[in-house]
C-alpha cells in the first residue's frame, strides 16, 4: 500500500469530485450547444438546403452543390482545427474556475482546516485535487467528442464532413491546452487565499505579457521610440507563453508547453506544501511575495496611468509636456500601491 | 499519549504560543482553560496539523503529529466552528468521513445519529449551529479516536444536549480508554469531567495541575468575629486574599490551610467554616493573580 507511487485516494476523488461536477456538466452543455450541435446537424442541415435548392432553382440559379459541400466541409476544418466561437472562452475559464472552487474555496471556508486535520498527507489532497480538476474540464469535450463520433456511426452522410480522425485530433489538442491552463491555473491556486484573488491574479497572469508588453509599448509611442524591439521581442517568445495555447497548434512548440506545465505542476505542489492555512482567506499565501505584488500593482498602474494623463495633451510627449506624463506615473503608482496593499490588509488574517 | 514540547507559535508576526509544554496521560480528560485570545484554539489548532509550529513538536502515541496520516486516523478533532461542504448532506459527509478513516465505526455512527434525532437526508447548509456541533461530535466519535481533541464543543448546544454531550465525552473515555482535550469557557463544565486543568494566559500555560490538587491547594474560608478582622489574620502569608462583607470575610488560603485554622481559632470567631473552590473561583483568582481584570473574563 505504501509502495504507491502516485496517491489515488478513492474518498477525496469523490468529495472533490462532488463540489465541481456541476461545472463539468455546465460546460459540457455549453459546449454540444455552442459547438456539436452544429457538427453533427451539418449533414441534416445540407440535406434540408439541398431541398430548398431543388424546390426554389431559381432562387439559387449559380448553385454549385459541390463547391457548397467542400465550404461546409472547410467551415468543419477550421473548427476542428482552430478555436472558434465560445470554445476559446471555455478553455481559459474553465481550469481557472475548477481551480478556484478546488483551492481558493475550501480555503474561503476553511474546510481546508478540516482536510488537514484528517488522516490525508498534503500530498494526497493535491495530487487528488489535480486530478479531479483535469478530469473536470476534459469530460465535456470527451462528453462532445463521443456525441460527434457516435454520431459518424448513426449517420452515413456525416462522414462526407468529418472524420473521426478529426475529432480526436480536436479533442486531443483541446485537452492538451487544458493541461497547459490548468498547471498556470494551479500555480496561483497555491499562491493565494481566496477564492477571488485566486480568479484575478490567475487572468491578469495569463494575459500578463500581451497586457504588459502593450503598455510598454504605448509609454515608448509617447516618448517616441520606436516599438521593434517589443514586436520582434514577442515574435520570437510570443508562443513560449502560456496564453500562446490558443493559437493553431503547427504554430506553439508543444512540447514546451508540456515541459512548463508539469514544472508548474511541480512548483504549485511545493508551493502547496508550504502554504500555511493561517493564511487562508488572505490574499496571498506567502508574506514575502506581498512586497513583490505591491511592486508589479504599483508598475503596471503607472503605466497605464502614463498613457492616460498623456491624452490630457494630444497623446505623446510633445504636445501633453513630460510633466504630465511623468505626473501620471506618479499618480499611478502611488494608486496602484496603496489598491494592492489594501487589497492584502483588508483580507488579512486575524490573530 | 499527548506530548506538547517547547511549542511556539506565531501569526501574523505575534508570538500566539509561547514555549508551551503539555503532557496529557492516556486515558485522561485535560482541559484547557483560559480568557479570549489567551492562545487555546491556536493550541489546538496546532496540535491537529493545521497550523505549523515555529518551535516545539506535539507527539501523539509516540509520534509526531506532522503529515502524518497514520497518527490523524486515530486522532478525533472538533472545531470550535464546524467547516463542513455545505452542498453535502449529513448521510454524505459520514460517507466521506467513513472513507477517510480506517477505524470507522458504523453501529456507532447509527446509534449517536438516533440519540441526537438527526435526519441523514438533510444537507449541512440547513443545519442550525447546535446541529452541526452535534454532527461533528457524532462523526468523530464514529471514527473510534484514540485521541479526541475538542475546541469549544458545546457552544451553540441547549442544555439538555449538553448534558449528553459531556456524558458522551465521560463515557468515551471510560469505554475506550480514550484521551481527551477539551477547551471551554464553560468552568463547572469542565470541573465535572477534567482530570487535569491547564490554564493559558497570554500564549503561556501559567497553571497545570490535577483538579484533586488543585482545589486542595487552594481553599476558602469563611470567617466572622464579634469585633474587627484582628492583624495577626489579616498579615498572615498563607492569606492570599481577602473579601469582606460586615462582619463576613472570605478568605483564599494557600497550602497551610491548618495553620490558618489554628490562628482564626486563637481570636474565637462566631463563625468558621472551610468551602472548596470551584474551578471557576480558582481560574478568576489565578487570572487575578496574572494582572488579569477580572472583567473582562468571559465566563
Amino acid at each position: 500500500m505504501y509502495l504507491k507511487i502516485l496517491p489515488f485516494n478513492k474518498t477525496l476523488l469523490k468529495k472533490d469530485w462532488k463540489i465541481t461536477k456541476w461545472l463539468s456538466f455546465v460546460v459540457a452543455g455549453i459546449l454540444f450547444f455552442t459547438m456539436t450541435l452544429g457538427v453533427i446537424s451539418t449533414y441534416n442541415n445540407y440535406q434540408i438546403f439541398l431541398k430548398e435548392v431543388e424546390k426554389y432553382p431559381e432562387r439559387y440559379t449559380n448553385f454549385d452543390e459541390n463547391e457548397y459541400k467542400k465550404s461546409l466541409q472547410q467551415a468543419l476544418q477550421t473548427s476542428f482545427t482552430r478555436l472558434t466561437g465560445f470554445e476559446p472562452n471555455i478553455i481559459i475559464f474553465s481550469p481557472m474556475i475548477v481551480a478556484a472552487i478546488l483551492f481558493g474555496e475550501e480555503k474561503r471556508k476553511k474546510t481546508f482546516e478540516v482536510l488537514s486535520s484528517m488522516p490525508f498527507s498534503r500530498w494526497e489532497i493535491f495530487f487528488n485535487k489535480a486530478v479531479i480538476a483535469y478530469l473536470n474540464i476534459v469530460l465535456p469535450f470527451l462528453i462532445n467528442a463521443a456525441i460527434m463520433i457516435v454520431a459518424l456511426g448513426i449517420s452515413k452522410g456525416l462522414r462526407d464532413f468529418y472524420s473521426a480522425g478529426m475529432v480526436v485530433s480536436w479533442f486531443t489538442a483541446d485537452a492538451f491546452r487544458l493541461f497547459v491552463i490548468l498547471s498556470f491555473s494551479l500555480l496561483f491556486a497555491s499562491l493565494t487565499g481566496t477564492t477571488e484573488s485566486q480568479l484575478v491574479l490567475t487572468f491578469i497572469f495569463f494575459i500578463f505579457p500581451l497586457g504588459f508588453a502593450g503598455l510598454v509599448e504605448l509609454n515608448m509611442s509617447i516618448w517616441g521610440y520606436e516599438m521593434s524591439v517589443i514586436h520582434s521581442f514577442l515574435d520570437t517568445f510570443g508562443g513560449y507563453m502560456t496564453l500562446s495555447v490558443l493559437d493553431r497548434m503547427d504554430k506553439i512548440p508543444v512540447a514546451f508547453h508540456i515541459l512548463s506545465a508539469i514544472a508548474k505542476l511541480i512548483a504549485s505542489k511545493l508551493l502547496f506544501d508550504h502554504n500555511k492555512f493561517e493564511r487562508n482567506g488572505e490574499t496571498l499565501e506567502f508574506e514575502s511575495v506581498e512586497t513583490f505584488f505591491k511592486l508589479g500593482v504599483a508598475g503596471c498602474a503607472s503605466l497605464l496611468f502614463g498613457v492616460i494623463f498623456s491624452w490630457f495633451g494630444e497623446g505623446d510627449i510633445y504636445n501633453s509636456g513630460s510633466m504630465i506624463v511623468v505626473l501620471g506615473y506618479i499618480v499611478g503608482f502611488l494608486l496602484g500601491w496603496y489598491i494592492a496593499s489594501y487589497s492584502i490588509q483588508i483580507n488579512r488574517a486575524k490573530a | 499519549m499527548i506530548k506538547i514540547k517547547a511549542l511556539d507559535k506565531y501569526l501574523g508576526g505575534i508570538k500566539i504560543l509561547d514555549n508551551i509544554n503539555i503532557h496529557v496521560k492516556p486515558g485522561s480528560i485535560y482541559g484547557l482553560i483560559g480568557p479570549n485570545g489567551a492562545g487555546k484554539t491556536t493550541l489546538i489548532k496546532s496540535m491537529v496539523d493545521i497550523y505549523q509550529p515555529e518551535r516545539g513538536e506535539v507527539i501523539i502515541s509516540g509520534e509526531n503529529i506532522k503529515d502524518n496520516a497514520k497518527i490523524k486516523s486515530r486522532l478525533g478533532y472538533v472545531s470550535d466552528y464546524q467547516y463542513f461542504y455545505p452542498s453535502f448532506k449529513i448521510s454524505e459527509i459520514a460517507e466521506f468521513y467513513k472513507g477517510a478513516y480506517p477505524h470507522w465505526n458504523d453501529d456507532r455512527y447509527v446509534g449517536l445519529m438516533n440519540l441526537f434525532k438527526l435526519d441523514e437526508k438533510k444537507k449541512i447548509k440547513h443545519l442550525s449551529k447546535g446541529m452541526r456541533a452535534q454532527l461533528a461530535i457524532l462523526l468523530n466519535l464514529s471514527i473510534m479516536p484514540e485521541v479526541l481533541i475538542l475546541d469549544e464543543p458545546t457552544s451553540g448546544l441547549d442544555p439538555v444536549v449538553k448534558r449528553q454531550v459531556l456524558n458522551l465525552i465521560v463515557d468515551e473515555v471510560s469505554s475506550y480508554n480514550t484521551t481527551v482535550m477539551i477547551s471551554s469557557h464553560h468552568l463547572g463544565q469542565l470541573e465535572q469531567i477534567c482530570d487535569h486543568i491547564g490554564i493559558i494566559h497570554e500564549g503561556k500555560i501559567i497553571l497545570e495541575d490535577s483538579i484533586e490538587n488543585l482545589k486542595s491547594n487552594v481553599r476558602k474560608i469563611q470567617v466572622a468575629f464579634k469585633g474587627e478582622l484582628p492583624e495577626e489574620i489579616k498579615n498572615n502569608q498563607n492569606i492570599l486574599k481577602i473579601d469582606s462583607i460586615g462582619r463576613i470575610h472570605q478568605m483564599v488560603v494557600k497550602d497551610n490551610l491548618e495553620v490558618v485554622i489554628e490562628t482564626i481559632k486563637k481570636y474565637n470567631p462566631i463563625l468558621l467554616e472551610t468551602i472548596d473552590m470551584s474551578l471557576e473561583e480558582i481560574f478568576i483568582y489565578k487570572m487575578g493573580g496574572e494582572g488579569y481584570v477580572f472583567e473582562d473574563i468571559a465566563l
